[in-house]
């Protein structure tokens, strides 16, 4: 019950957050608007004022809910051994978040011909594909498909690179492809 | 009209592009909405950008075939694991799940196939008959302050949908029409929330956002559920319902119709709405309602009935007044955009062949419907065999590659990931991404007309309110409001006494 009453407080807090800091920016633009009255800063403030009431509101009857609720009593013992399971699961969730944004980073300075296979096969890796044929094999489709699509029918501008060795490699496949 | 509807018709079959590209939408919209992990909104979200090589006509009639499809295709997942492949198809899950659970999975499909295709088809039909109608009565009775009221209306109705309650759906539809505010104000073109950013001057890219909402949040949340190893495969029983089941079921599909199509006209909500709201009548009429949310067939046939209804009725303020009547709708305005077009009343007079091959096809895309749901529901079971570790990659592949096709803009892709991971925390914890889409999207459109009303009426709310469709949609939408708020805020205090005791 502590976790749920800490999970609302956290979401409020958020919402505050939003809500605060984008009301203080609305200072930046209330300068007049000739043959407006309500100005630039009317509509965003009204809408920042309602997330301010509802989650207010949220987090009061959801409180009021929680601190009334008669839930089951904790066992740490117990939950030692989910927990201890738990934290690897939650280590891959968080790799399946960061992988996508390495990828993204790596993009503009090692190309996109050369970076997405190897981020297919990492992430198919990350998801749980273990046989090394099935790896190459689902690598080697989808990078063909989204080649022939992307590549060959749209000439789609795909990112070549600008890091010195990648930048030649890639603009060399990509004149293999075409 | 008959002879309009008639050469689109030709059309659509002799042009060997464009019948491509009907087959196209047509079977990737049901395997979209079928496959667990991805549905119609992640397949709109993809190709949007690459609309742009295709012909507005035949861009237009893409998605409006994807639509009709893939908002049957979506019922599938809802019924076999629960999972619903759009907002609109959850209602169809809380008792077409059941079934399944019960081995009557067969049946709970072949309904929803069915009524579907019926709902689908009608609808198609009655919106041939009233778009030229509303169209031209448009152009004389909607201005500015109707425009602001019926998005105020529809907006109202959208918070009380697709959220784990009501509280979270209003704080979602609030969030898109925040972000919405981003760029310049539609007055006085006075720079807002931009940081600087010549990037966000123009207001946050909506389709990178539509892309990170839909497609990368979805691959988060199903590959959040493969790690935990929560996934389970469910097992398919291929009976059909009896002719005597659904003849006993007509009461239901003619009311669902009627729901359907009159919720799916209204702005920013189209066939979630009519779901949910046929759901409840069905509910509400039936002689034994606890039955329902058990394995109820009635459940899945009001469900799907509506939301297919409500496909062609969401088409009509989209051409006729160029208000997205849902998610996918709203990605049709994009596809307006990247051709340089406005769809509104003059569009049947600039564009008349897109109007009418977009009407053939959702004709013939509801009656193919009847077809190929059979077929799909015979050799789904092997499509869903595809493990989703599998698509996930190829998912985020397409996703990155759309947007940065968009504007060959790597910002793009970087707020497509924003938005992604925002979407995971916030599906997570019981927001609805569709809300905050809506949101983004009518937000413009809705303070334009607000700021416009306001100069009009010289800031006078009661002359505003001496005009009827105004005053109709604002009296029911703050009604609706408020009356939403006082049962949610009684709801709670109920359920917090029944927790004390």
């Amino acid at each position: 019950m502590g976790q749920e009453k800490r999970r609302l407080g956290l979401e409020v807090c958020v919402w505050l957050a939003i809500g605060v800091s984008a009301y203080a920016m609305t200072f930046q633009f209330d300068d007049p608007i000739q043959g407006y009255r309500f100005g630039a800063t009317a509509w965003p403030r009204a809408i920042i004022l309602g997330i301010l009431a509802v989650a207010i509101l949220q987090f009061a009857l959801a409180m009021r809910k929680a601190t009334a609720a008669r839930g089951p009593s904790t066992d740490k013992a117990a939950q030692s051994q989910p927990q201890a399971l738990e934290t690897k699961a939650v280590l891959k969730v968080v790799l399946a978040f960061v992988l996508p944004l390495l990828y993204l980073w790596l993009l503009p300075r090692t190309g996109f011909y050369l970076t997405t296979p190897m981020f297919l096969f990492t992430y198919l890796f990350l998801l749980g594909e273990r046989r090394w044929s099935r790896l190459i094999q689902v690598t080697a489709i989808i990078y063909t498909i989204m080649i022939i699509v992307f590549t060959t029918v749209f000439f789609v501008p795909l990112p070549v690179g600008y890091w010195p060795f990648f930048y030649d490699i890639n603009n060399w496949l990509l004149q293999v492809y075409r | 009209m008959f002879w309009d509807f008639l050469s689109s018709s030709v059309h659509l079959f002799t042009d060997p592009t464009t019948f491509a590209i009907f087959i196209f939408g047509l079977l990737a919209g049901m395997m979209f909405g079928a496959i667990p992990g991805v549905n119609m909104l992640t397949l709109g979200a993809v190709i949007l950008p690459f609309t742009a090589y295709l012909s507005a006509s035949d861009a237009i009639m893409l998605f409006s075939v994807i639509y009709c499809s893939g908002v049957f295709g979506g019922a599938i997942t809802a019924i076999l694991f629960n999972i619903p492949g759009a907002p609109e198809n959850a209602p169809t899950a809380l008792d077409g799940y059941p079934m399944t659970q019960r081995g009557q999975a067969g049946k709970a499909v072949g309904a929803a196939v069915l009524c579907s295709s019926l709902g689908g088809l009608a609808s198609a039909l009655l919106m041939i008959a009233a778009t030229p109608m509303i169209a031209s009565w448009a152009v004389r009775s909607f201005g500015p302050p109707e425009v602001f009221s019926l998005i105020f209306f529809g907006l109202t109705v959208a918070a009380s949908v697709g959220a784990s309650n009501l509280w979270k759906g209003l704080l979602s539809v609030l969030t898109g029409l925040l972000l919405a505010t981003v760029g310049s104000d539609p007055a006085g073109a006075l720079d807002r929330f931009s940081f600087g950013s010549y990037y966000l001057l123009a207001g946050i890219a909506f389709i990178p956002m539509v892309l990170g909402f839909f497609a990368i949040s979805e691959v988060f949340v199903q590959g959040e559920k493969m790690v935990m190893g929560t996934r389970v495969a469910p097992k398919v029983n291929l009976d059909f319902p009896s002719f005597r089941e659904l003849w006993g079921l007509k009461v239901a599909v003619l009311r669902s119709m009627m729901i359907g199509f009159f919720a799916g006209i209204l702005p920013g909500i189209g066939a979630v709405l009519a779901a949910f709201m046929s759901y409840n009548e069905a509910v509400r009429w039936s002689k034994q309602p606890e039955k329902f949310g058990k394995g109820e067939m009635e459940g899945v046939v009001s469900s799907e009935t509506a939301n297919n209804s409500a496909t062609g009725a969401a088409m009509i303020p989209l051409l006729a007044l160029g208000l997205p009547g849902g998610a996918l709708t709203a990605m049709m305005l994009g596809v307006f955009q990247i051709h340089g077009m406005e769809p509104g009343p003059l569009i049947f007079v600039t564009s008349k062949e897109l109007v009418w091959t977009t009407f053939a096809a959702m004709v013939f895309a509801n009656i193919s419907i009847f077809g190929l749901g059979w077929l799909q529901t015979k050799t789904v079971v092997h499509l869903l065999r595809i493990p989703f570790r599998y698509l996930a990659p190829a998912i985020l592949l397409l996703a990155t590659i759309g947007a940065f096709a968009l504007r060959n803009l790597l910002v793009d892709v970087w707020v497509m990931f924003a938005a992604g991971i925002g979407g995971y925390y916030l599906r997570r914890s019981g927001y609805s991404v569709s809300g905050i889409v809506l949101g983004l999207v009518l937000g413009d459109l809705g303070e334009a007309a607000f700021a416009k009303t306001m100069q009009l009426t010289n800031y006078s709310l009661t002359t505003l309110m001496h005009r009827p469709i105004c005053a109709f949609l604002l009296t029911i939408g703050a009604f609706t409001l408020a009356w939403n708020i006082y049962s949610g805020v009684k709801k709670s205090m109920i359920q917090a006494e029944t927790g004390a005791k």
